[in-house]
């Protein structure tokens, strides 16, 4: 998207990656419901072409689908600038060298958008390791998530001490993984102006 | 050739004027150091706030339920984490656990285990 030549195009990419914002989740989850569903679009094309049904909805796949389509866009929003910052040039001279293109984007894209590479990982994994509305919705019920034995805890076996731990080991649990992610990616990879 | 007239400025400029006039009496030039922290101060307060609350949690999870009352054990108890660690269905579930739990597949009841000894 950073490279594409056409600012009509670019901007047509922005709003269609960034078009799901303005709708919330929930809704996002249930239009899901209605494509992948039972008796859904996909399904009903299957059975035109008499095929057997998919179950493609309440597994745990379809709780990764949503969540990854959910989670794009911000990953995107964390990554575009640090992608856009890369002088083509930088990419020019690579091949200039005679590096194809995936050694290009293994060695020059990737280190230099590391920062924004770093800031995406760290945000939707957050986001997904607390999310509730997908897999309900998705899963329904089927998958376990934090969030949902949580909510569960709280409100439907009425035990909030045991929801309380889960919260904490929740805290606990994603702290450890940003603190490893940190430690592996560079304790400096998101410092701001520290350098000076 | 007409005369020169003197251009006078859009409202909204006049009016971000004035109120940066205020805000220099109210905030002198002396105390320009913490003008970061100013702008920091609402996030910070939010986030103490919500600590507040993590303190809560905390606690919360320190007690035990008590099936008789249905409230929480006075009592300070490390057992909600010994529930986590020693049920299967807690300790894998560190991000998701893709199996099917509890009775039936609906939502009728719930998932987890319920609050009644188990063990």
């Amino acid at each position: 998207m950073t490279r594409t030549r056409s600012a009509a195009l670019r901007k047509l990419l922005l709003i269609a990656l960034f078009l799901p914002f303005f709708i919330g989740q929930v809704v996002r989850a249930y239009g899901w419901l209605i494509i992948l569903g039972k008796q859904g679009l996909i399904n009903s094309a299957l059975a035109g072409l008499g095929l057997p049904p998919l179950d493609l909805i309440y597994n745990f796949g379809a709780v990764v689908f949503g969540l990854v389509q959910y989670m794009l866009p911000f990953a995107v929003l964390l990554i575009l600038p640090a992608m856009a910052a890369i002088p083509e040039d930088m990419e020019l001279a690579s091949e200039g060298l005679g590096a194809a293109w995936p050694s290009t984007f293994r060695h020059v894209v990737i280190p230099m958008a590391k920062p924004g590479l770093v800031g995406a990982g760290v945000v939707v994994f957050t986001l997904t390791l607390t999310d509730f509305a997908m897999p309900e919705i998705l899963g329904g019920g089927t998958t376990d998530f934090i969030a949902s034995a949580i909510y569960d805890s709280f409100f439907q076996i009425s035990n909030a001490g045991l929801g309380a731990a889960i919260s904490v080991a929740l805290v606990f649990v994603g702290s450890v993984f940003v603190a490893l992610f940190f430690s592996l990616a560079g304790s400096t990879t998101l410092d701001v102006g520290a350098a000076e | 050739m007409e005369p020169v007239r003197a251009m006078t400025p859009p409202r909204a400029p006049r009016a971000i004027d004035r109120v940066e006039a205020v805000f220099a009496v109210l905030w002198p030039r002396r105390m320009r150091g913490a003008t970061g922290w100013l702008f920091l101060a609402p996030a910070l307060l939010v986030v103490g706030v919500l600590a507040i609350g993590l303190g809560y949690i905390v606690e919360y999870s320190l007690h035990e339920l008590d099936i008789a009352t249905y409230r929480l054990r006075e009592a300070y108890s490390l057992g909600n984490y010994e529930t986590l660690i020693d049920r299967p269905v807690y300790r894998a579930g560190a991000l998701a656990q893709p199996r099917r739990l509890g009775a039936g597949d609906g939502r009728s009841r719930s998932r987890w285990p319920s609050p009644t000894p188990m063990r």
